[in-house]
Formats: structure tokens, C-alpha cells, sequence
């Protein structure tokens, strides 16, 4: 290992660092008598300073890793790759951390004596993340995928007196443990197969050997059932309602914006390099999950009262469409569009998402229950923080001009372009469809009566973390352009 | 703070491949950017105002009067320009304020907006009427700062529809619409709100998408992968295509218009919505179907707008006549008028299935007289439900002796409504059935039964509602404020002043009808 490589990990590393430096701080600071109200408030403010710091320090990194030639593009000889793909995950990835914390920053309170530690995890789940986006051979990509999920597996259960917190941690675990078995069995048997473990080899190998053995496609199976779980697609998604009612709220936003990115980083990788041979197969495996994914997802939020367990089932529906994209990549023609579609869906769905659950947060400690009965009427006294809510449900639906449309929009383009005009039909079907359940939310908040309320306040944490979202939702529309110039870049990156 | 103009800038700061056709303004001055964008920054001042005491909402209230009158201004000049100085000398045709910046390179979108004659007339109306609405809501009590801020928002839509030069931008100004209108509808309505609000909701969403489904089909097949609608308009298309594309179009804009038997969400949230609303709906909102069957289910697809003729005449006439009984059933005075409506539009869509350039002129100059004319109806209407807290015509009567100024101002309105030569619907609507005879003998006929008909219903209504008898309920209404007057009878001075003078405006849409009808000549 040569500073050469150590350069090239620096973001990584500097995160994997600041994760210690706040548990560490967390150590002088936090102490178990300081447990009258308002206490954890310095201890907190420090951890999260620390944390912010580290990630902003992460991201110079990159900035200097992409403008920089002199650095190699390959390490570890070569089953860590840092091309611009990577990188663009690894930035939003970074971001998507940055505001998790800062939605988190209030509630952590509820975590003393351990709310450095709760920080420390998001960053080393983040870490995770980023080494799965860079990961370009099986033993890394499993080891990096693990690292991120025992991180979330102690997230969601973070809330320890909370019965509906253990449970969704215990059922998270065991889920999460069965499909990455599945996963490991699908790479057991490409390598198996080929021999090999780097996936650009594990391609030449399939490609060469012919692609007809019932073996590859048990294996393509398996990999792509495997990393289902993570993007939460059928027949992985029985986890999603439970986990993301239970699991405290900030996590909630981590688990459906951070594990679902690097999932996709994951798949979209696996899918172009060691599956690429195989495109045809699983074009249509794919086409089918996103079919039922998006259904399946869509038709059970309808009937949810519980906001986190409908945001769930709308976390389900979108793995739907971005899954679509992913179709589309299949085809050589189209593949650069298609991936920078779904690279920018899953930035503007992150942003989105996060924009959401904060809101969701501050309307909780407002309110005390995420259910749409206590949402009633919290938007009658104006404020903010219904507004983003609000506003995240709008986009999230793909109404336009807000963000959430264009997302929708360049991923059909995307599968249209391609060739399946039926899936994108389907789709907009679906996406008319969610308009119902995710106007329930706004009529919650805007036309339904409810006990009169104080207008919800929220400190400055949420508020920079609202504004992210907002910013993302509404005027990023109008520089779309710059956004998606960027994605098509780092499509053109995993294609080479 | 001029968000378009920024992202020219920004567009043209990116390295990126696509090219722009056109980028420059031909007019330097970013005019209709103006008019559509600046309800926005009214909108945004609102969000940040207080929102506590009489105090504040009156602030409130300036302001929203103030971002609506600058639109309505700056389109007036535009309008005088073009109409009085320009037409016929350095104007003969074509669009003018144009603005074209790169947007969305990659997936050949720009921001493109623009204005000819049929939309430029458009743009006045809702400018207009907006201002108008503003004034009819200064006496709104609840939830002030959300009312303005949707009807600010609602502005933006609708004028960006009638700019738009960019199908993606069209979709997407049209959809900015739904929304605003629904919470509306469903917080600010009446006694069935919620009901009006849901059945105007699910109707625009199955609106939005046969739109969205008919865009996307049009940019894969119409063979330049580009959004233009200028460039658009003249994809070549198998007929088969055209005539699917053509009839997704019309679902959509039929459902705005709205066209027999789509319409029964129109009388629900045209009763049910405050006043200020139901004067944008029937004035403004219904003419974004009517200008889209007119722009792109004609201009982009002639030769099945002809071959389909027949099938919309058929609409049009039923929709004419069954609009026509419909009103002249209505106890409500103000569903009357929704019905009335129905029956209009159905003359717009006459107009339209005819396809002569006169016809097509007055389809256009009628959705323009329609859109003053009702809103005034919708206005009058509101006025006297303020008073007397009704709508029923049985219930009510001899208001003309409480209330001499309304009630003038509702035989002028009533008359100009049933086509009286003198204001501007009588114009429209002649133009429509010289234009439509020769095309038609018999739907043509049968739809001047449909004016016999308005005649009917509003005159009955008004003796019934302001003549005969004063009942004793009624003895201490008290006649309009003075704003009320002021907004009331400058409408009715317009409706007045189209309708004696309307060569010019003819004109104007006259050139924007000829390379249209030139085409379905051609083809």
C-alpha cells in the first residue's frame, strides 16, 4: 500500500476518523449523571459539529480527487475503483449523512448517554456505503455491503426502550442476514463458475464461456434478489413498513436514502460489469420486479394511516421506477441516459426523502404520533415546517415544476427510448395512482380539522436541514440541467 | 430577480452539447418572463409576511393586488403595442416576445415561451381576470395568506400555459394549475367542498395523463426528439398515429373545455368554489382547453382535426343543447351559469370542428368573450349572494328595487352573455356560425337554437330575480361598494368596447388563424 492508494481513500478514511474522533469525544463529554433535562445539548452540539466537519472535510476530498489527474484511478490492485460514478455517489452519500445528522439533532437527545455513538454509526454506515460504491470485486463488495448493514442493524434498534424499535431491529436483522446469504450464494456461484472474483474479469470469463447454463442465471438471480433487499424491490420488501415505522425516525430517513443509494451504486455496478454479458436476461427479470414493485407498492400505501409506514410503501413504489431505469441500461444504446436518469432520481428522491422525514420529525415531537389523524390541521397555524412536508409529498408524487416530476420524467423517457413503452404506461398509471395517498397527507394537513395547535418550532439543525430539502425540491428544477450533465457524466464513467 | 433570465445565463455557461436554436430575445427585455414569473415573487413576499392582525392582512392583500396588476399592465402594453402600433405595419404574423434558453439540453426541452395571436388575447384575459379576482377577494376572513399565496401560484400556470413555445413547459405549466386550484376549491368552497374539490381533482389527473402520454408518444414518434412545438407541429405523422395522438390530445383538453360528456365536474366546482375561483375557472382555466385544441389538436395534427370533424361537430351541438336545458332547469343561479358555460364552450368546439378561418377566428375571439362575460356573471353572481345569502332564484325577487346598480349591471352582463349585437359575444359567436354554415348546415343550425336557448334561461332568471314583486326578506339590501362598481362595471366597459370596436382584435387573431388554416387547406 503506497501514499498513492492512502490519497485515493482519503475520503473514506477521513469519515472512517471523524466516526472515531466523535465516539471518542463523546467519551470526555457525555457522562451518565448528566441526566437532567436539556443536558445532552452540549455534548450533542459537539459530536455533531465534529461529524459535520469530517464530512464537509470528505468532501474537499473529492473535489480535489476529481480535479486532480495525478491520482490513480484504481487501487488495491484494482478492486477499488474511483471513477467519476463512484464519486458521485460517494458525494451524495456524504450529503445524505450530513443532513441525517442534522434531522437527528434534536431527537438524539433521546439516546443519552449514547448520542455520539448514534452519530458515529451514520458516519460509519456511510463509510460502508462508499466502499460499496467504489467496490469493483465480490470479497470487497460483501465485506463493505456488511459494513453498512451491522451499522443500520444497530441504528434501527437504536431506541432501546421502544418496544416497536427492537422489533423492527430484530426483523431488519433477520431479513437483512437472509439475503445476504442469497447474495453470497449468487457470487459463489459466478465464481464458481468463472474462477474469478474481479467482476470486469468475472465478465470476460462469462462472456467467453457462453451465457447459457442454468447456473449464471440462478446466480444473476440471486445477486439481484440478494441486493433487493437493499433497494427495498420485491420479493425483498416485507422488511420496509415494519422497519421504517419502528425504526426511529432520522434512521428511517438514513435507511431509505443512504443503504437504498448504495445499494443502487452496487447493483447499477454489478449489472454493467460482471452481469453485462447477461443483459438480455436480466432485462427482463428486472422489467417484471419493477412491474410488481411499483404495484405492490403503490396499492399498499393507499390503505396506511401511519405516515412512516406509508412513506415505506412509497419507498417500495419508487424502488419501482428507478428499477425501470435500470431496465433501460440494458440496452447499449440508451444505457448512458438511463443510468444518468436513475443517478439523478436517486439524488433528487435522497433529497427529497430527507426534506420529508425531517419535516416528519419536527411534526412528531410537535405532536407526538406520525399517524394522519395527528397530522390533522398542524398546517391551519402556517409554518414552515408543514409546508416542506407539504411540498415533499407534492414532488415526491411528480407534480410539476417541483423536482420530483423531472426525476419521473427522465426515467420514462429513459425506458421509453428503450423500448418498453408497456412499463413506462405502467408507471404512469402507478404514479397517478400515488397522488392519492400522498394528497392524504397534504389534506391531513392543510383542509382536515384537528385540536388547536401551537405552531410547531424546530431549531436551527432542522431548519438548515428543511432548507436543503426545500432548495432541492423547488428551484432545482430550473438547473436540472447542470444536475443531470453531471449523472450522464458518471454514466459514462461505469459504461467504459 | 428574474429566475428564467438566470438560467439562460446559466444554460449558456454550461459546456454542454446541445445547441440552442434561437437564443437570443428578439425583444432583449424579458416581457412575457415578466408577466408570468413576477405572481412568484409576489407569492414569495407572502409567504414571509405576518400573518396576525387586520393589519397584516391587509398587507397581504396590497401585495397580492400589486403582483397581479404589474402582469396585467406590462400585457396591456404588450397588447397595445402589437395591436396598435405594430399589427399590419412591422407585425404581420407569427410569435413575438420570444424567449428561447437552453433548459434541459440533453432531453432537447427549452425554455421557450412566446406569444401570437391566438394566445396573445388569452394572456390579456387571464392577466385581467386575475386582478379582478384579487379585488373580489379582498373581503376573504380565513386563512388569508395561504388564499393569496395559492391564487398567486394558480397565476403562473395559467399565463405560462398561454406562453409556452416548449411542449414540456406547456405540460408542466399546465399541471402548476391543479393543485392550487384543489385546495382552493376544497378549504376556501362551499357547503360540498370536499366533494367538488376530489371529483375536479381526479378529472385533472386523468386530464394531465392522456397530456403527459400523448407529449411523450409525440417526442418519441414525432421523429426529432425535441419538445419545440413550433418544430413539432410539423412532424409528419402516419394518419393512424395522428388520429390517436390527435384524439388524446382532445381527451384532455376536452375534459378542461369542458366537452359533453366530460363536463360534470365543471357545474360541482364552479358552485362550490368561492367567488374569486369560480370567475378564474370559467373565465381563465376553461380557455386552456379551448387555446389547446386550437394550438396543438389543430395546428399539430390537421388532417385528423378534418377527418374527425363530423364526430365533434357532434359533441359540440350536444353539448350546446344539453348545456342550454340544463341551465334553463337550475334553480341556483350560479350553477346556471356553470351550465351556461357548457353550453358556450360547446360553441368554441363548433367553431373548431368547422375549420374555416372564420370559424377558427371566432372560436378563439369567443373563448376571449366568454372568458369576460361569465366572469363578470360569476362576479354578479357573487354580489348578490354576499347580500342575501342565496342563490335561488325561487327564493329570491324584486331585488331591482334595493339594488338599481347591480341589477343594471346583470341586464348588461345577461344580455352581452346571450349574444347581443353590441358586445363582444355577439361577435364571437357570429363569426362562428358564418364561419361553420357552409361546413355544417344542419349542426349549425341546431346550435343558434342553443343561443334561443341563453336567451331563455337568463332573461327568465332575471325577471324572476330583480323584477316583479320585492319580497319582504329582501327590503335592506344595500347596493355595491364602490370597489365592487369599480371592478363590475370596468369589466362590463370591456365587454362594451370588444364588442363595438373588435376589428382590430380580429385582426390579430387573424394572423395567427392563417398559416393554420393554410395547412388543413394543404393537407
Amino acid at each position: 500500500m503506497t501514499v498513492a492508494t492512502l490519497r485515493q481513500l482519503a475520503p473514506e478514511i477521513i469519515l472512517a476518523v471523524t466516526a472515531l474522533l466523535v465516539v471518542i469525544a463523546g467519551l470526555f463529554i457525555e457522562s451518565d449523571h448528566q441526566l437532567d433535562d436539556g443536558a445532552g445539548e452540549r455534548p450533542r452540539s459537539v459530536a455533531t459539529a465534529i461529524a459535520l466537519l469530517g464530512c464537509v472535510a470528505s468532501l474537499g476530498a473529492m473535489a480535489l480527487l476529481i480535479s486532480s489527474t495525478a491520482v490513480p484511478r484504481n487501487a488495491f490492485f484494482g478492486t477499488f475503483v474511483l471513477d467519476r460514478f463512484a464519486l458521485f455517489f460517494e458525494a451524495i452519500l456524504v450529503v445524505f449523512a450530513m443532513v441525517t445528522v442534522l434531522v437527528g439533532f434534536r431527537f438524539t437527545e433521546h439516546f443519552r448517554p449514547h448520542q455520539s455513538e448514534f452519530i458515529a454509526l451514520i458516519l460509519l454506515a456511510t463509510v460502508g456505503g462508499m466502499f460499496m460504491v467504489s467496490a469493483r470485486e465480490m470479497i470487497q463488495l460483501y465485506v463493505s455491503l456488511e459494513t453498512l448493514s451491522i451499522a443500520l442493524y444497530v441504528l434501527v434498534a437504536f431506541n432501546k426502550g421502544s418496544r416497536l424499535s427492537s422489533e423492527a431491529g430484530f426483523k431488519y436483522l433477520i431479513v437483512g442476514a437472509a439475503s445476504s446469504a442469497v447474495l453470497l450464494y449468487g457470487l459463489a456461484i459466478l465464481y464458481g463458475l468463472t474462477g474469478r472474483t474481479e467482476l470486469d474479469a468475472v465478465a470476460r470469463q462469462v462472456a467467453a464461456g457462453g451465457f447459457n447454463s442454468p447456473a449464471l442465471v440462478l446466480a444473476m438471480i440471486f445477486v439481484i434478489g440478494g441486493l433487493s433487499f437493499k433497494i427495498a424491490a420485491v420479493p425483498f420488501h416485507q422488511w420496509v413498513p415494519d422497519v421504517y415505522q419502528g425504526a426511529p425516525t432520522p434512521v428511517t430517513a438514513f435507511i431509505s436514502v443512504s443503504s437504498k443509494a448504495a445499494g443502487y451504486g452496487l447493483l447499477i455496478r454489478v449489472l454493467n460489469s460482471a452481469l453485462l454479458p447477461m443483459s438480455h436476461q436480466w432485462a427482463i427479470y428486472l422489467a417484471v420486479i419493477a412491474a410488481i414493485t411499483m404495484v405492490v407498492g403503490n396499492v399498499t400505501a393507499l390503505t396506511q394511516t401511519s405516515v412512516k409506514r406509508l412513506m415505506g410503501y412509497s419507498s417500495i413504489a419508487h424502488a419501482g421506477y428507478i428499477i425501470m431505469g435500470l431496465v433501460a441500461m440494458a440496452d447499449g444504446r440508451t444505457a448512458t441516459l438511463a443510468i444518468g436518469a436513475v443517478l439523478f432520481y436517486i439524488l433528487v428522491y435522497g433529497l427529497t426523502n430527507l426534506a420529508a422525514f425531517g419535516a416528519l420529525q419536527a411534526v412528531q415531537e410537535g405532536t407526538g404520533g406520525d399517524d394522519l389523524s395527528s397530522l390533522a390541521g398542524v398546517g391551519r397555524n402556517g409554518g414552515g415546517v408543514p409546508l416542506v412536508l407539504a411540498l415533499s409529498m407534492l414532488s415526491l408524487t411528480g407534480i410539476p415544476p417541483l423536482i420530483g416530476f423531472f426525476a419521473k420524467f427522465f426515467v420514462f423517457l429513459a425506458a421509453v427510448q428503450a423500448g418498453y413503452a408497456w412499463l413506462a404506461l405502467i408507471a404512469l398509471v402507478n404514479s397517478a395512482v400515488s397522488s392519492v395517498y400522498y394528497l392524504k397527507v397534504v389534506r391531513a394537513l392543510y383542509a382536515d380539522d384537528g385540536p388547536e395547535r401551537r405552531r410547531l418550532t424546530v431549531g436551527p439543525a432542522m431548519w438548515t436541514a428543511l432548507g436543503i430539502g426545500v432548495l432541492a425540491i423547488l428551484p432545482l428544477a430550473a438547473f436540472a440541467n447542470v444536475f443531470v450533465q453531471r449523472a450522464q457524466d458518471a454514466a459514462a464513467a461505469v459504461l467504459r | 430577480m428574474n429566475l428564467p433570465a438566470l438560467v439562460g445565463q446559466l444554460g449558456a455557461a454550461i459546456p454542454s452539447g446541445a445547441t440552442v436554436p434561437g437564443a437570443n430575445s428578439s425583444f432583449g427585455f424579458p416581457l412575457l418572463s415578466l408577466i408570468v414569473w413576477l405572481p412568484l415573487v409576489g407569492a414569495l413576499v407572502i409567504l414571509m409576511l405576518p400573518n396576525r392582525s387586520e393589519n397584516d392582512h391587509g398587507r397581504i392583500k396590497n401585495v397580492a393586488l400589486v403582483f397581479t396588476f404589474i402582469p396585467f399592465f406590462l400585457t396591456l402594453i404588450a397588447v397595445y403595442v402589437t395591436v396598435f402600433i405594430d399589427l399590419g405595419v412591422s407585425y404581420s404574423g407569427g410569435f413575438r416576445y420570444e424567449e428561447n434558453y437552453n433548459w434541459l439540453g440533453v432531453f432537447g426541452a427549452q425554455y421557450h415561451v412566446g406569444v401570437d395571436g391566438i394566445s396573445l388575447p388569452l394572456v390579456l384575459l387571464s392577466t385581467l381576470l386575475f386582478f379582478v379576482a384579487t379585488m373580489a377577494s379582498l373581503n376573504t376572513k380565513t386563512r388569508v395568506k395561504e388564499y393569496f399565496f395559492l391564487l398567486l401560484v394558480l397565476d403562473i400556470g395559467v399565463t405560462g400555459v398561454f406562453t409556452a413555445m416548449d411542449l414540456l413547459l406547456f405540460f408542466i405549466f399546465w399541471e402548476i394549475e391543479l393543485i392550487p386550484m384543489f385546495l382552493l376549491i376544497l378549504i376556501w368552497g362551499g357547503k360540498r367542498r370536499v366533494y367538488a374539490a376530489w371529483k375536479f381533482l381526479l378529472y385533472t389527473i386523468a386530464a394531465s395523463a392522456a397530456l403527459l402520454l400523448a407529449i411523450l408518444v409525440l417526442y418519441f414518434k414525432g421523429g426529432a426528439h425535441t419538445f419545440d412545438m413550433t418544430v413539432l407541429s410539423q412532424s409528419h405523422l402516419a394518419p393512424a398515429l395522428g388520429g390517436t395522438l390527435f384524439w388524446l390530445f382532445f381527451l384532455c383538453f376536452a375534459i378542461k373545455l369542458p366537452v359533453w360528456p366530460l363536463h360534470t365536474w365543471l357545474p360541482d366546482a364552479h358552485v362550490e368554489a368561492p367567488t374569486a375561483m369560480s370567475v378564474l375557472l370559467a373565465g381563465v382555466l376553461l380557455k386552456m382547453g379551448g387555446y389547446g385544441m386550437i394550438r396543438i389538436c389543430v395546428g399539430f395534427f390537421p388532417a385528423a382535426a378534418k377527418y374527425y370533424s363530423l364526430a365533434i361537430l357532434t359533441l359540440a351541438v350536444i353539448g350546446i343543447l344539453w348545456g342550454g336545458f340544463a341551465a334553463l332547469a337550475q334553480d341556483d343561479m350560479k350553477r346556471m351559469v356553470a351550465y351556461s358555460s357548457v353550453s358556450h364552450m360547446g360553441f368554441v368546439l363548433l367553431g373548431i370542428s368547422a375549420l374555416t378561418p372564420l370559424a377558427l377566428n371566432g372560436a378563439v375571439f369567443q373563448l376571449f368573450a366568454h372568458g369576460i362575460v361569465t366572469g363578470s356573471l360569476f362576479l354578479l353572481v357573487g354580489l348578490v349572494y354576499d347580500r342575501a345569502h342565496t342563490r335561488s332564484i325561487s327564493e329570491l325577487g324584486g331585488l331591482a328595487q334595493r339594488m338599481p346598480y347591480l341589477t343594471v349591471a346583470w341586464v348588461i352582463g345577461a344580455l352581452a352573455s346571450v349574444g347581443l349585437p353590441g358586445f363582444v359575444g355577439f361577435v364571437a359567436e357570429f363569426e362562428i356560425f358564418l364561419g361553420s354554415y357552409g361546413a355544417h348546415h344542419i349542426g349549425t343550425l341546431l346550435a343558434v337554437f342553443g343561443v334561443v336557448l341563453s336567451a331563455g334561461y337568463l332573461l327568465w332568471m332575471l325577471e324572476r330575480v330583480f323584477f316583479g314583486p320585492l319580497k319582504e326578506a329582501w327590503a335592506k339590501l344595500k347596493d355595491p361598494t364602490a370597489i365592487e362598481l369599480f371592478y363590475m362595471y370596468g369589466m362590463l366597459a370591456i365587454v362594451f368596447l370588444t364588442g363595438v370596436l373588435p376589428g382590430k382584435l380580429t385582426q390579430l387573431i387573424d394572423y395567427a388563424i392563417a398559416p393554420l388554416t393554410q395547412r388543413l387547406g394543404g393537407s
